[in-house]
């Protein structure tokens, strides 16, 4: 609902991929159409398109990243016994996210 | 020009923004711990730029491949960094493969039935 109204009100793209198209056009729908205009707008050229699998892996690596960004968050908000997870736990594990990808 | 790109960068960030809350909501969940509203915008704002190192990334990998359509193969290299994630990038570009060329067989098969259908009906 969300993205319908900020992009206009396009149907999700029928993929008939199976299990990796299937979960994130299940739990995310318009996912794919958000990675998609969001990687172009950073392209220096126009001519630069992003393939459809090539779509489907990129949404896969960033939902990875935000899963390890939250659950590393996560990780050191238990280590240091706090009830919330605070902006200086994201801090500290900033530095290696950053490394890692 | 600019104006409108500034815009869209506007949109995509919140919509960044709201699926990045989405996540962090369901791993708090699973251990009953909340994410303060600064973390969620630090790691919206944190992924936000990663995508922008991952396009322009993809782009030079594409332009050097002679190629200005981004393919799996892109996707890969920039996965290069971390061994576990280039493995499951690798094992999920396999999957779509393997979807892929079973897809083709379902669909030549139901052309070639569909033949015979039409032949028998003849």
């Amino acid at each position: 609902m969300f993205f319908q109204r900020q992009f206009g009100t396009r149907k999700p793209r029928r993929r008939t991929h199976a299990s990796t198209g299937c979960k994130i056009r299940a739990c995310y729908p318009y996912l794919q159409d958000t990675v998609s205009k969001l990687l172009a707008s950073f392209f220096k050229e126009d001519k630069t398109r992003l393939g459809g699998d090539a779509t489907l892996l990129m949404a896969d690596m960033l939902k990875i990243f935000v899963q390890e960004a939250a659950v590393r968050s996560l990780k050191q908000a238990e280590s240091e016994d706090c009830d919330q997870v605070d902006i200086e736990h994201f801090e500290k594990i900033l530095p290696q996210l950053l490394l890692d990808f | 020009m600019s104006v409108d790109k500034d815009e869209t960068h506007q949109r995509l960030k919140a919509a960044v923004h709201y699926t990045v809350g989405r996540i962090c909501q369901k791993m708090g969940e699973d251990q009953r711990r909340r994410f303060s509203r600064q973390v969620v915008a630090a790691i919206a704002e944190t992924t936000f730029r990663q995508c922008d190192i991952f396009a322009k990334d993809l782009e030079a990998f594409a332009r050097h491949a002679k190629r200005s359509t981004v393919s799996t193969e892109d996707v890969k290299l920039a996965a290069r960094r971390s061994t576990a994630l280039s493995i499951y990038i690798q094992n999920k570009s396999e999957e779509l493969n393997q979807e892929q060329r079973d897809l083709k067989k379902k669909s030549t098969g139901k052309r070639k039935s569909r033949d015979t259908e039409e032949e028998n009906k003849e």
